[in-house]
């Protein structure tokens, strides 16, 4: 039994690439093309991890990640967002919302898995 | 990869023009905080993903416009006409960029370098940090092992930021080797036990090559919800040793290890040499040691070239050798040593690709002596001339290069002299004053080319004219185009000098750069345009010296084609041939022209019943040449057929059988060019 | 080349071609090789009879009859093949040239040697050194090899009517 990840961005080659990447690693995914989109997915399923992009249009991923913690079902499970180096002071603030960790934008397939594979295995 | 860049390309375009619009409004209205967020989040998408699939370009530069706007959203700095300027600017950029799949031209790259020095300066007036966070470039050296005691004690809470310690003694413990004391001190009792709390911690002790920074990104995500304290040991090889272990497990304080304990009992374990002063001597003769090992890593070795051409004689020999013991294999049909033959073959052949490319040089290496040679020109005429080369490291074969080095100079010194006007002139002729020679090489088909361009007063087709009639080499009323008037430059005996120069000589003239060219059976063109400037372009024949060919009879001609050009082969009936019409034959439905290489030869000897059709590709069609009959493969040695045959091309050299008899190397492509201009010209 | 001031005495190699003499300076003259099947070079001009394998080196093969405007060599007994070393362009390369018949080495004193007789209008003197007067009857053609073979014209060294047609240039 994989495990599943949830995707979340707007930009649609880098929820192209990431699913690729994490498909290939065995892992089920679900891709999500911004907050609401995935907020949809907290239906009970099994999701193992959440992979979010910090900034979207409409809701950002503080929200997101604020949102999905209030979720009993899902208050424990691992957040890493995507973010650019520049943007990495928000970091704070993200932990704050209950991220777990992050990945910084540009990343090779190899560093998302490293990064996945801290919180969880396949 | 490709499709997701074509994914990114498409988004980019989308996300460009979505900025533009915004940007039109905000071109109204500055104020508008959503549209400023938009630009921000636009900047964001361009950077992470460009970085991604490619555009390294993109990313480098919207990293900047990402933090100005990060700034202009937050309120700490006004979204100023002039930032909204630079972006409209950077919108055609960025669009200049995807249209360009990338490719750092040099307008492109002169206006990113204009646009970011214009950004830096927003910055420094308003004297803002640029948001980056520098990462550590540390040269990590993983040559070594290290040794650290960490102690790893995370907050109760660490598991409701979705994190996992035991993921992360997991991967310590990866690493290498390791010892790990877990502390279930903090345990509660089971009343006051809540079940989403983390209460362990760890004491560990590892050896790994990674660095200090290294072991603590391991810990990166926990970094602010534990105590992590990673410290460095001077022991080795103590974690495995049992006795270690058990003066560990005996400790009296079974919460926290007394570090000062550990190291005194470590001791033991210390190189020998960590008494102060003698360990710093050792600590700096290692590193210096380190240091030259790394500096001194081989990439390249010099070897003298003679070394190489003996190299290069022996693998021919081994070669010919080779072909030899195939020969008498196949005549005492001794099949029991087919596979060490073809063992022998295949090593050569290995043999024999390794030895040329250790002989090939790139050009780069004449390109020191051409810089000598103009500045040292410049001097002399008082020019100013600055020289370009691209492509320095296209390589050719060391006998090329010996070849062109004269006719390169040559063409270079011209240039100087003749080519280049002096500033003063080049400035009323509208021109900058320092002029240019372009030096470009590079790789075209089978062929090496090399370009010798410079932007001087060009030749001048009248002036070509005026001094050949002087010279008596044509005529007064000689009718020729200008083409024509300057490929008289070539002929033998044509200076353009009136005096001899210092440095162009005299006689030393464009016809003994062409010939020598044509000596290693290249060739020269020149195109000029007045005051525009000369270019002369030198074509070079790739020629490796030892090919996988074909052997092919022609009566008793022994022919050798290389493999490459062949692309099939079919037997044909001689009277086929013979009736064809148009030279076209008609092979498996399919229409070929064709030539028949006893016809071009002249050879009338001994016609057999049966030719077989060798298909080449020619420019863009297929061709047939048709010979007597296919023997097998071979591997040739070519060598040159020498000066006496200098003036012909359609022999690319000849090469030693195995029985001692010489069979011809012949380049069909340059047969099917002379056939063809022949029958033009009837 | 030779200093004529002083004696010098150089040796040359004497052959034949028809019942013509003609010598060349040792030091141009690396071996005498037998007959051997020669490889033909299609499309190369008249004189070029084709190439041999020489120890493992592609050796070209002149027919220098056809290159003094005689007609071409049959092969015969006596056939065979002087390996030279000649001068072409600054480059020093090795030729081989068929000759009717080898004869000997003779020793000539540069004094000996005697200015080229003008034989009619289209001959060439600087194909030839000299002439050496050998006995009563016969004079040896001392013959410059580098310009010989530097050239790619057929070098009419006797004007006769049949050749008339003066230099054909071979390309």
């Amino acid at each position: 039994m994989g495990k599943t990840i949830l995707i979340v961005d707007d930009s649609e080659s880098i929820r192209e690439v990431v699913n690729f990447t994490l498909a290939n690693a065995g892992f089920e995914v679900l891709v999500a093309v911004d907050g609401s989109n995935a907020l949809n997915y907290l239906d009970g399923r099994t999701i193992d991890l959440v992979l979010t992009d910090l900034h979207m249009p409409e809701m950002d991923g503080i929200q997101l990640i604020k949102k999905i913690r209030e979720n009993e079902t899902y208050s424990k499970i691992p957040i890493l967002f995507l973010t650019t180096e520049s943007q990495l002071n928000k970091k704070n603030e993200a932990k704050e919302a209950g991220a777990t960790g992050w990945i910084i934008k540009p990343f090779v397939p190899a560093k998302l898995l490293a990064a996945i594979s801290k919180v969880i295995r396949a | 990869m490709d499709n997701f860049q074509r994914k990114f390309i498409e988004e980019a375009t989308d996300l460009i023009l979505r900025l533009e619009q915004v940007l039109l409004s905000l071109d109204k209205n500055n104020s508008n905080k959503t549209l400023v967020d938009e630009v921000f989040r636009i900047m964001h998408s361009l950077k992470g993903g460009s970085g991604m699939f490619g555009f390294q370009l993109i990313s480098d530069y919207t990293h900047q416009l990402e933090s100005v706007y990060d700034l202009v959203r937050n309120d700490k700095m006004p979204l100023t006409p002039e930032i909204l300027e630079i972006t409209f600017a950077s919108v055609d950029h960025i669009r200049n960029i995807i249209n360009n799949q990338g490719n750092k031209t040099e307008s492109i790259t002169t206006v990113q370098n204009l646009l970011l020095a214009k950004l830096s300066q927003i910055f420094t007036q308003k004297n803002e940090p640029t948001n980056v966070t520098v990462r550590d470039n540390e040269i990590v050296d993983n040559s070594k092992l290290n040794n650290y005691y960490i102690y790893f004690n995370p907050f109760s809470t660490v598991l409701k930021t979705g994190n996992n310690p035991l993921y992360i003694i997991d991967e310590l413990v990866n690493l290498a080797k390791s010892l790990v004391f877990t502390r279930l001190i903090k345990i509660p009792l089971l009343n006051n036990l809540q079940h989403d709390n983390c209460y362990t911690y760890w004491e560990i002790f590892l050896e790994s090559n990674f660095s200090v920074a290294q072991v603590k990104d391991i810990f990166m995500f926990v970094e602010d919800d534990a105590e992590i304290i990673i410290h460095t040991l001077h022991a080795e090889n103590f974690i495995e040793n049992p006795e270690f272990i058990n003066f560990c497990n005996n400790q009296k304080h079974q919460n926290k290890f007394e570090i000062g304990l550990i190291e005194n009992y470590l001791q033991q374990y210390e190189n020998v040499n960590t008494n102060p002063d003698t360990g710093k001597k050792t600590n700096k003769v290692t590193e210096k040691l380190k240091k030259f090992k790394q500096e001194n890593v081989i990439t390249s070795i010099r070897v003298a070239s003679d070394k190489i051409d003996l190299l290069m004689n022996l693998v021919s020999e081994l070669i010919t050798s080779q072909a030899g013991l195939n020969l008498y294999m196949e005549q005492n049909k001794l099949i029991g040593l087919k596979p060490i033959a073809e063992s022998i073959e295949n090593i050569a052949r290995q043999l024999r690709d390794t030895a040329f490319h250790i002989s090939l040089i790139p050009i780069d290496n004449l390109l020191v002596r051409f810089q000598r040679l103009i500045r040292d020109l410049s001097k002399e005429f008082g020019k100013e001339i600055q020289f370009i080369s691209e492509g320095a490291d296209t390589e050719l074969d060391k006998t090329l290069i010996e070849a062109i080095t004269e006719p390169l100079m040559h063409i270079l010194r011209n240039s100087v002299d003749h080519g280049i006007e002096l500033s003063s002139e080049r400035i009323s002729a509208g021109k900058q004053p320092i002029g240019t020679i372009l030096l470009k090489s590079y790789y075209s088909g089978n062929q090496i080319v090399i370009k010798i361009s410079d932007d001087g007063k060009g030749i001048s087709p009248k002036f070509i004219k005026e001094k050949a009639i002087q010279k008596g080499f044509i005529k007064e009323d000689a009718q020729l185009t200008d083409k024509e008037i300057i490929e008289l430059i070539f002929l033998p005996g044509f200076t353009t000098t009136s005096s001899v120069t210092n440095v162009s000589g005299r006689g030393v003239g464009m016809d003994v750069v062409k010939r020598k060219i044509a000596d290693v059976r290249g060739t020269v063109e020149l195109h000029s345009e007045k005051n525009k400037g000369t270019e002369i372009t030198i074509k070079l024949p790739l020629t490796l010296s030892i090919i996988d060919g074909m052997l092919l009879k022609l009566s008793d001609i022994d022919l050798i084609i290389p493999l490459s050009v062949i692309y099939t082969i079919y037997p044909v009936k001689t009277s086929k041939l013979d009736k064809s019409f148009n030279n076209i034959i008609t092979i498996n439905g399919l229409q070929y022209p064709f030539y028949n290489l006893r016809t071009e030869f002249n050879i009338m000897d001994n016609i057999p019943e049966q030719m077989e059709m060798i298909i080449v590709k020619y420019e863009t069609a297929f061709v047939g040449i048709a010979v007597d009959y296919i023997v097998g493969e071979y591997q040739a040695v070519v060598k040159p057929l020498g000066k006496m045959f200098r003036k012909q091309d359609i022999f690319s050299g000849a090469t030693i059988l195995g029985d001692g008899t010489v069979a011809l190397v012949v380049d069909f492509m340059k047969i099917i060019a002379q056939i063809s201009n022949q029958n033009k010209n009837i | 080349m030779e200093n004529t001031n002083t004696t010098v005495i150089n040796s040359y190699l004497s052959f034949k071609l028809d019942d013509e003499l003609f010598a060349a300076n040792v030091s141009k003259v690396i071996n005498i090789l037998e007959l051997v099947k020669i490889t033909k070079v299609p499309q190369s001009p008249e004189y070029m009879k084709g190439v041999i394998n020489l120890r493992g080196k592609v050796l070209p093969i002149v027919d220098i009859r056809i290159k003094f405007g005689m007609s071409a060599l049959e092969f015969k007994k006596e056939t065979v093949i002087l390996v030279l070393n000649v001068e072409i362009e600054g480059e020093t390369i090795e030729v081989g040239a068929l000759v009717d018949s080898v004869q000997e080495v003779i020793e000539i004193n540069n004094t000996e040697i005697l200015p080229p007789p003008a034989i009619g209008a289209k001959f060439k003197s600087k194909f030839i050194d000299g002439v050496y007067k050998h006995s009563q009857e016969q004079f040896i053609m001392l013959i410059n090899l580098d310009k010989i073979f530097s050239s790619d014209e057929v070098i009419m060294l006797k004007e006769s009517a049949e050749n008339q047609e003066s230099e054909a240039t071979f390309i």
